[in-house]
């Protein structure tokens, strides 16, 4: 192993932070429900930040702006329905254009549309780990939330193989390499930029920002390894 | 802050003798993605699926190639012998890029921003399929405590769910199109021929003689129609086409005669002149198969050639020749479909309607080879009989686009678009309160900004669509569709049904949360306390296949396709009051219509003030706007422009692409591109439907060209009454109206 690399269970450290991170964001760009006000609890969310701090991220960390703004709702439902918003509009439908569509394909592929030829190719990947899309997830395979769920789960099944040089661990840890670099990386950085600009909302613009800032750290981190 | 690595190691639960527990966030289970192939959502890598098309109604038997996951390919399915003939339109070939659309709906919708507009942003946001259904229900149960079920506007198609929707709410108001497309087809039918609605087959491919009156399917890639025409030009049948302009199908006709727009009554009735005169006409046929002969044959002694030529500015001795050659080369055939010169384009289409059946009835060209067929369905019980159902009465019978005053044109129940809009806003005979569209656009409406006006006074409105267009700019709450390439079951063919089909749908699932209509009402039913209502599609079907003797097993096995093929056998009764085709309609007459087709005068001519004749063309890639934003086929025409005559362009020095306005008494006026050409009459001019898009949502469609409707009128039911004697399809008469230009 390389000195500073993660992408084996030799690293743990590394990698249970990556993964972890990896997971939150995941939370944090899936449709806003109860669970993701709950990843703010005091908590929740230092389990967040210590992954942050244990990169040597905390510098530019910004994310008491994120739960300062949730907490200035008076209920749970008044902060669900503003974010649900700022969600539809950024993903979904949006009047007079989705800000950031949550979807590879319309980043990298030529078509402009859903189920490109990237996404056949992140669902081959999704397959080859041993995981097919849930039946209550009602999206496209390529969707930001499936590709950083995938890359966290990646990660922390490389952390519970018993044997860290199993041919198991190897298997999954080039797989890991191979979505990141060939797909997750590589679009990315270009969507969480647009949520940063053009969302008019702290939360998203803050979560968007550490997104990019975690994804940047990653890009270069992988590519040392 | 400093934290060690230990202190990470520590809260993360990394034990020290190297046994790893994850933080918690790890334990969670996943949400995007199952482990175990029971929970998770199969792909279909590679297959070839059978479907029916839903782009347009004549549904094409199809083969969708999925490779890779997605639908990659389109062709015709061979096996469809009376729909694509293993070929697909462009139109149908495009509907896979309309499937991956990322601008399409996906989940239900609501607005938060309670102002509507074109230029209001509805803050959407995302809800479940539950609080959109139980939005519904309390609303729609509300505006039907408060005042009465009359009070619930259904903006929807006339087939089975739809009307069963109507009933179980007990509101006479389902409102759809046909007012300006195919109503006076479907009234002159059942009044003269069929006691239901208009034949939808005609047996092209075995005519010898094609005269059409503004009919120009070929040139909407309408397969059936398309393949069955270019069969019997193959066979060397003459076709001949009356048009103010050169449509496709004129371009490929042996005849073109530019009539001027709304005269063609005048030219088939001097037809009909001839062809009785002359002794010309089928007299067999006519003494077995109708009845009012004697009395059509004293009506049409006055409609000489030489009138007719005076109205239309067609030649006498054409008119003449043309209906020679109609009566003798025979069979021959005047085809229709919708919005043709008798689709209720004008104040008199509906006579023209008239006259056109009674003249093909001359010749005998309905229920023979190479005239009109009477549809061969498969027998299949009806929703009701499937699932009956104790309705609740209705006590409000009148309508608020006015139709109750129109009988004939009610029992089809089908609703007038053109007139709506002075009903909701006049609360005339009382206001309609919430509503309900399905996959309609305001753009399809005649002045549709009077109709965003009304649908604005709406406490409450639901959008039912593929895509966030402009109807949905107005909704509170809009629900997605599902694509026809999505679904799955089975499908009864409605046009051209020489022989019973069905064809398999083999669908590759919603991509997001869309549902079927069929679904989708279940759902407000079971929330507006009324399940006795809901239907199971999937029973229904099978129960279907059984009455028609096959299975689902059957159609996978059989090339997607089952149908009872053979040569129609000819009708000899009629469900007409005397079981013959009436060429003098006792029902038109019981109900004080004219029972002979007469000549009247449409509503407007040219004036100094709106010199020119408006005509729209329908293209042959777009239907409905649902292909509106696709990318390729936007290529093909990014705006409209509209076509006029050289010497018209001269009068105001208007060069090819410049700018003209065109100015409508509706107080609209369009400014547009010119395109000059020879192919269209001096006193006419043309342009595309399917432009204008404003929803800002759709980012292919919106933008480029203008929307033709604005130069079109909106009807007020005074005007419907003034007609009534030859109006009883109570059409739009969506091109009774005239023009100004001006050079931009």
């Amino acid at each position: 192993m390389t000195d500073g690399g993660y992408t084996g269970a030799l690293n743990e450290e590394p990698a249970i932070a990556r993964a972890v991170i990896y997971r939150f964001l995941s939370r944090y760009f899936s449709h806003p429900d109860r669970e993701l006000i709950e990843l703010f609890d005091s908590a929740r969310l230092e389990e967040f930040l210590q992954a942050w701090r244990c990169l040597g991220l905390e510098s530019s960390i910004d994310i008491d702006s994120a739960t300062n703004w949730l907490a200035k709702w008076p209920s749970q439902e008044a902060a669900l329905l503003e974010l649900g918003k700022e969600y539809t509009r950024l993903f979904v439908t949006a009047y007079p254009k989705v800000v950031a569509p949550p979807y590879s394909s319309l980043y990298l592929d030529s078509e402009q549309l859903v189920w490109g030829k990237s996404t056949a190719e992140v669902a081959r990947l999704y397959g080859a780990a041993g995981l097919g899309m849930n039946g209550n997830f009602h999206d496209i395979p390529d969707h930001i939330a499936a590709e950083l769920e995938f890359t966290s789960y990646l990660i922390a099944e490389q952390l519970k193989s018993d044997e860290p040089c199993s041919s198991l661990a190897e298997q999954l840890s080039s797989l890991e390499k191979r979505f990141l670099t060939e797909h997750l990386h590589r679009w990315a950085p270009a969507f969480f930029s647009r949520v940063v600009e053009c969302s008019a909302m702290t939360f998203y613009r803050v979560i968007a920002d550490l997104a990019r800032q975690f994804i940047e750290w990653d890009i270069t981190h992988l590519s040392r390894t | 802050m400093e934290l060690s690595r230990r202190d990470f190691l520590k809260a993360a639960g990394v034990g020290t003798a190297g046994a790893i527990v994850l933080p918690s966030i790890l334990d969670g289970k996943l949400k995007a993605f199952a482990r175990e192939p029971s929970k998770s959502q199969p792909i279909v890598w590679e297959k070839t699926l059978y479907q029916s098309c839903g782009v347009c109604d004549n549904t094409c038997g199809m083969l969708a190639y999925v490779k890779d996951g997605r639908i990659k390919w389109i062709e015709g399915n061979p096996a469809d012998a009376l729909g694509g003939e293993g070929k697909v339109c462009v139109k149908g070939a495009s509907a896979m890029r309309v499937l991956y659309d990322p601008d399409r709906l996906k989940w239900p919708l609501k607005r938060t921003n309670p102002k509507k507009g074109k230029e209001e942003n509805p803050g959407w946001v995302k809800i479940t399929w539950e609080e959109a259904f139980s939005t519904i229900g309390t609303k729609f149960n509300e505006a039907i405590d408060k005042y009465g079920p009359e009070s619930v506007l259904l903006i929807v198609r006339p087939k089975e769910q739809d009307t069963r929707l109507q009933k179980a709410i007990g509101t006479p108001n389902q409102i759809a199109h046909v007012d300006t497309c195919y109503i006076t087809h479907e009234v002159a039918w059942m009044a003269m021929v069929t006691g239901g609605g208009r034949s939808w087959t005609m047996d092209l491919e075995n005519a010898k003689y094609l005269l059409c009156f503004g009919w120009d399917q070929p040139g909407k890639s309408m397969q059936s129609h398309l393949h069955g025409f270019m069969k019997a030009k193959d066979n060397g049948a003459k076709i001949v086409v009356f048009d103010p302009r050169m449509s496709i199908t004129a371009s490929r006709s042996n005849e073109w005669i530019p009539i001027k727009p709304g005269t063609d009554l005048a030219v088939v009735l001097a037809m009909m002149n001839i062809i009785i005169s002359e002794g010309l006409y089928d007299k067999e046929y006519i003494a077995q198969y109708t009845t009012g002969f004697d009395k059509l044959a004293e009506h049409v002694k006055q409609y000489t050639p030489d009138w007719a030529a005076q109205l239309s500015e067609v030649p006498a001795q054409d008119i003449i020749r043309i209906a020679r050659e109609f009566a003798t080369t025979k069979p021959s055939i005047i085809p229709t479909h919708k919005r043709d010169a008798s689709g209720p384009l004008y104040a008199n289409s509906f006579s023209l309607c008239q006259a056109q059946i009674a003249m093909c009835a001359l010749v005998g060209a309905i229920e023979k080879p190479g005239g009109y067929y009477l549809d061969r369905k498969p027998k299949a019980r009806t929703m009701d009989e499937f699932a009956p159902a104790q309705y609740p009465t209705m006590k409000e019978t009148r309508r608020v686009d006015g139709q109750h005053l129109f009988p004939l044109a009610n029992k089809k129940r089908k609703g007038a678009f053109s007139y709506l809009a002075q009903g909701i806003l006049s609360g005339e005979p009382y206001k309609v309160r919430v509503g309900l569209a399905k996959a309609y656009n305001v753009l399809s409406f005649p002045n549709p900004d009077t109709i965003v006006e009304a649908l604005r006074t709406l406490d409450f409105f639901v959008v039912v669509d593929l895509y966030p267009n402009e109807m949905c700019q107005l909704a509170d709450i809009v629900l997605p569709d599902v694509h026809f390439l999505e679904k799955s079951g089975i499908e009864t063919r409605e046009y051209h049904v020489m022989w019973p089909q069905i064809m398999l749908r083999q669908g590759v699932g919603a991509l997001w949360e869309e549902k079927g209509w069929g679904s989708i009402v279940n759902g407000i039913l079971e929330a507006m306390g009324k399940p006795e209502f809901k239907v199971d599609w999937t029973k229904l079907e099978e129960a279907r296949l059984q009455d028609a003797g096959t299975t689902m097993e059957y159609l996978k096995n059989n090339n997607g396709i089952w149908e009872d093929r053979k040569d129609p056998v000819s009708k000899t009764e009629f469900s007409t009051p005397s079981k013959k085709i009436e060429l003098y309609s006792t029902v038109l007459e019981k109900e004080g219509h004219e029972p002979l087709p007469t000549w009247h005068e449409r509503f407007t001519q040219p004036t100094s003030q709106y010199p020119y004749y408006i005509l729209t063309e329908h293209l042959p890639w777009q239907r409905m706007g649902r292909l509106s934003n696709d990318r390729i086929l936007r290529e093909l025409l990014p705006e409209n422009f509209l076509h006029m005559d050289p010497d018209t362009a001269d009068k105001f020095g208007v060069k090819e692409g410049e700018f003209v306005i065109a100015e409508s008494p509706t107080g609209e006026s369009l400014k547009i591109r010119a395109h000059i050409t020879k192919g269209i009459r001096p006193d006419c001019v043309m342009t595309e439907h399917g432009f204008g898009y404003w929803s800002k949502d759709m980012h292919v469609a919106q933008g480029g060209g203008t929307c033709d409707g604005h130069l079109l009128p909106e009807r007020r039911i005074e005007e419907a009454k003034k007609i009534y004697a030859y109006n009883p399809a109570m059409g739009s008469a969506i091109l009774d109206i005239c023009v100004n230009l001006r050079k931009a």
